[in-house]
């Protein structure tokens, strides 16, 4: 690319530097690496709950992104792809890291009936006179507090925005298990968010 | 408010019916549901704001290194991949060239392959290495279940 | 409603696998019936490959809360005493059956393009019990479809 057009890169949209970088072009890869960094490498952090590990996947996913740049069709935005890819590697660690521990994402308790059935209906108000980075901070919070196959279940459904169906091919469970998972998820966070917003006002 | 006289398959509806995830006959039913009893709409009503809540304030987070020294550890990792497949490509034996002449036709069956497993609604069976099941036996109709979570 | 009905009630997904009891078409072979069904409440799909489980299989699945049941694939085989004989009963769902004291070894394999097939689950029937018309079946949850199932069901050979 000529000198002259190097200011384009900040001002192109997603696009344009996907094309750019399709044919090779690094610079305008980095554009897109500068531009979406902070939210994959949040996406990372939400499921993992470990700065380093979330930090490797993250660079990771941009390595894998490099690859395979070339199958990016544009049939959705390309942080959506971005974030795709980089769930995939929290999933795959997630799976390794089970192994290792000898444990199953399948051992974890979640019949219904049991104490999610039993709590009280919350009643989540997010506009109650919370900044939206205090309510951020506290939705994150209470997150950590969700056990791993849980926080999965609910970061691929409310932030990547997948149905049951997608969900349970991609974890590799039922959709049975997907929607409990969630379900349970929800609760418990209603109630946490609850809890936190108590704490706060005593 | 207690939800606990409700049915199993009565609280998932609920939440699948506020995530869109239900068919028309089930949307009705949970629709009538939350009408005639309080404590559905309450269940509805916690769920729905739960997720709305959680979907407009997503966490943020800030890559805790400069913007150069993220993207010089990313430049690395991708030399030192593509130096790796080179290395992995050179020696192979050319001995398997013509299979390339094949790959036409390899691609077609594969197509056609894929093609004919998308329109057969086969079932998947849950791969869970070491499953957990419980079987059901009735010696009077002739039948065991093995159920595997 | 029973432990079982209830636990089954919220999923529909089907694999049925049969294994029928052996006759012996050689000395001590015994022959099975291996089929994948797939159940549903949902009407059958306009697949000309699908066909309805007999009425009979269906009516022992009566604890099972489905209203429809759909064969995906059927194969009889012989059940060998050594090496186990694999029925392939689609792209994701392997079986493979051997007798052993008297008893049919039913095992069921996860499979997936490209690796190993995993095995999920083993169970054993006897080979009498099979002859007199008693049915087996792995089952569970289908991931392709909220609140279906699949089944592998097992029955004697004909």
């Amino acid at each position: 690319m000529p000198a002259s057009l190097k200011n384009d890169y900040l001002s192109a949209p997603d696009d344009a530097l996907v094309g750019w970088a399709q044919k090779g072009d690094t610079e305008a890869f980095e554009q897109l690496v500068f531009r979406h960094r902070d939210k994959i490498y949040a996406r990372a952090m939400m499921m993992m709950r470990n700065e380093q590990e979330a930090l490797d996947l993250s660079q990771e996913a941009w390595v894998k992104s490099w690859q395979r740049l070339h199958q990016f069709q544009g049939d959705s935005s390309f942080a959506t792809w971005m974030t795709r890819i980089v769930i995939n590697l929290c999933l795959d660690q997630i799976r390794r890291q089970k192994k290792m521990r000898a444990e199953s994402f399948e051992q974890i308790e979640e019949d219904l009936g049991g104490v999610e059935r039993q709590m009280a209906v919350e009643h989540v108000n997010p506009t109650e006179g919370l900044e939206k980075d205090e309510l951020r901070k506290r939705i994150d919070e209470a997150m950590a507090k969700l056990t791993e196959a849980h926080r999965t279940v609910l970061v691929m459904h409310e932030f990547q925005g997948l149905e049951y169906k997608e969900i349970a091919k991609r974890v590799d469970i039922s959709i049975g298990t997907v929607m409990s998972r969630l379900f349970y998820a929800r609760r418990r966070m209603a109630s946490l968010l609850q809890g936190l917003r108590r704490e706060r006002s005593e | 408010m207690k939800a606990n006289f409700m049915s199993d398959r009565q609280l998932l509806e609920i939440m699948a019916y506020s995530d869109g995830e239900l068919d028309a006959p089930r949307r009705h039913a949970v629709e009538k549901l939350i009408a005639e009893d309080p404590s559905a709409a309450a269940l509805h009503q916690e769920l729905t704001a739960c997720a709305n809540l959680l979907r407009a304030h997503e966490p943020l987070g800030t890559v805790p290194e400069t913007r150069e020294f993220y993207w010089s550890q990313i430049q690395r990792r991708i030399a030192a991949e593509e130096h790796a497949a080179t290395r992995a490509k050179a020696p192979k034996a050319p001995a398997l060239g013509w299979l390339r002449w094949l790959a036409p036709a390899i691609g077609v069956a594969a197509l056609a392959l894929v093609v004919t497993y998308q329109q057969r609604p086969g079932p998947t069976i849950l791969a869970v290495g070491e499953a957990s099941s419980m079987t059901f036996t009735s010696e009077a109709d002739g039948v065991t279940i093995s159920w595997i979570n | 409603m029973n432990i079982f009905q209830r636990r089954c009630a919220p999923w529909l997904a089907v694999v049925a696998a049969s294994a029928l009891a052996a006759l012996p078409a050689s000395a001590g072979e015994f022959k099975v019936r291996a089929q994948l069904a797939w159940g549903t409440d949902d009407m059958k799909p306009n697949d000309p490959a699908l066909r309805e489980l007999d009425p009979k299989i269906r009516e022992k699945f009566r604890h099972l809360r489905w209203k429809n049941y759909f064969v995906v694939k059927s194969e009889t085989v012989g059940v060998p005493q050594k090496d186990p004989k694999k029925i392939q009963l689609s792209e994701k769902c392997l079986i493979d059956v051997r007798e052993k004291d008297a008893m049919v070894e039913v095992r069921i394999y996860s499979a997936k393009a490209g690796t190993a097939p995993s095995l999920v689950k083993t169970d054993s029937i006897a080979v009498q019990k099979l002859k007199d018309g008693h049915v087996f079946a792995f089952a569970g949850d289908t991931k392709e479809k909220w609140d279906d199932a699949w089944l592998v069901i097992v029955t004697a050979g004909e």
